[in-house]
């Protein structure tokens, strides 16, 4: 019991294990830095990618560049009247589209 | 020891100060990490707003266009008016056909149909209430243009007609307004700002009459001039009488639509 006491009071070993303390914290945190370089990286790699493929599918269908596909717009009336308008659709990618009048 | 010395002693010791630094260098990686996570993702969710964006930018535009298209290939509108009249009962004269009327004004009709074209409609309404009545501006229309692709959004569209004005060469000429924005997709009834455009065009309107003509389908009046002649045969004072056809002058309304204008709006 005494040597239990002894032993808790004692200061010896204690700057071995500040260090080793220190060493897994600093190491921790490394990787901790290391892990969101990685990980931002990617993110602008995948968000230039969209960026790139964004301003290719904003180009086809603003410039209308892109396969035209025939389709229709509708105009609907406030009495309810409806008109078809035969037009063709200018798609990027699917998500971006825009439309124009055929021959207009 | 006492306690003064005690709290001396603890500042100056050295015990347990690598663990504090460390502990500094951790918060710093921490923070560094944040903030460059948070830079990169808010980069990435930007492209993926900027895309929703688009959508909405190609829907109005793309409606914008398709509106100028159809504006400057409307055919030119015309309404006629017919206004009958007679000379009887003028210049020493004595109107006889009783219960007649002196000018007999008719309505502005169409001289065409506009069919079941929305937008041709609304803008023939419009100049057909302003040949009419030039001083007040029709009531305001509202129609939406609904695409069949499903990666685009409906576009709302308001048209407002202003009233005639006359410019300093002297010719008549009215504003429309096309207020563009399109249609959220999560609530058909509201819109979204973002993107809202307006086009505006100017509608010439002209006026002429034809100066006019003897009616077409033979109507006259019948007089009685005021000054008497004596009739030797009959041996008494007479007046005479006879007939003038009416006249029949067309005035014609004719509105033409040009200066298609687009913008952005603030």
């Amino acid at each position: 019991m005494k040597r239990l006491r002894k032993k808790l009071h004692s200061c010896s070993g204690e700057s071995l294990v500040e260090t080793l303390t220190a060493i897994v914290v600093i190491v921790f945190s490394s990787l901790l830095l290391l892990m969101s370089v990685v990980v931002a990286s990617r993110f602008n790699q995948n968000a230039g990618r969209l960026s790139d493929a964004y301003q290719t599918a904003l180009a086809q269908a603003e410039l209308h560049t892109a396969e035209p596909r025939q389709g229709t717009v509708t105009v609907v009336g406030q009495d309810g009247g409806r008109q078809e308008i035969t037009v063709n659709y200018y798609s990027g990618d699917g998500t971006l589209t825009s439309y124009a009048k055929e021959g207009g | 020891m006492k306690p003064s010395q005690s709290v001396r002693q603890k500042l100056h010791s050295q015990r347990g100060a690598s663990l504090l630094i460390t502990l500094l260098f951790f918060m710093v990686c921490l923070l560094v990490a944040s903030v460059t996570l948070t830079a990169a993702s808010a980069g990435f969710s930007r492209t993926v707003k900027q895309r929703t964006e688009q959508k909405l930018y190609l829907s109005v535009s793309s409606a914008a266009q398709l509106l100028q298209n159809e504006l400057e290939t409307m055919p030119d509108f015309e309404a006629r008016k017919e206004v009958l009249s007679h000379q009887c009962g003028q210049s020493l004269s004595i109107h006889l056909t009783g219960g007649d009327f002196q000018t007999k004004e008719g309505e502005w009709t169409l001289t065409g149909d506009a069919g079941a074209a929305v937008l041709q409609t609304y803008l023939w309404q419009d100049a057909l209430a302003l040949c009419k009545a030039p001083d007040t501006a029709p009531e305001a229309h509202t129609f939406t243009i609904e695409p069949d692709d499903e990666s685009m959004s409906a576009v709302r569209v308001k048209m407002t007609a202003g009233t005639v004005k006359t410019d300093a060469a002297g010719q008549n000429s009215y504003q429309i307004v096309f207020t563009l924005s399109a249609v959220d997709p999560d609530d058909k009834s509201k819109t979204l700002s973002t993107y809202a455009m307006t086009l505006s065009a100017e509608a010439s309107v002209s006026s002429a009459s034809d100066g006019g003509k003897d009616d077409p389908q033979g109507r006259y009046c019948t007089y009685e001039s005021t000054g008497k002649y004596w009739d030797p045969v009959l041996g008494e004072w007479r007046s005479l009488t006879g007939q003038k056809v009416y006249k029949l002058t067309t005035y014609t309304c004719t509105v033409r639509w040009g200066g298609v204008k687009l913008t952005k709006e603030a």
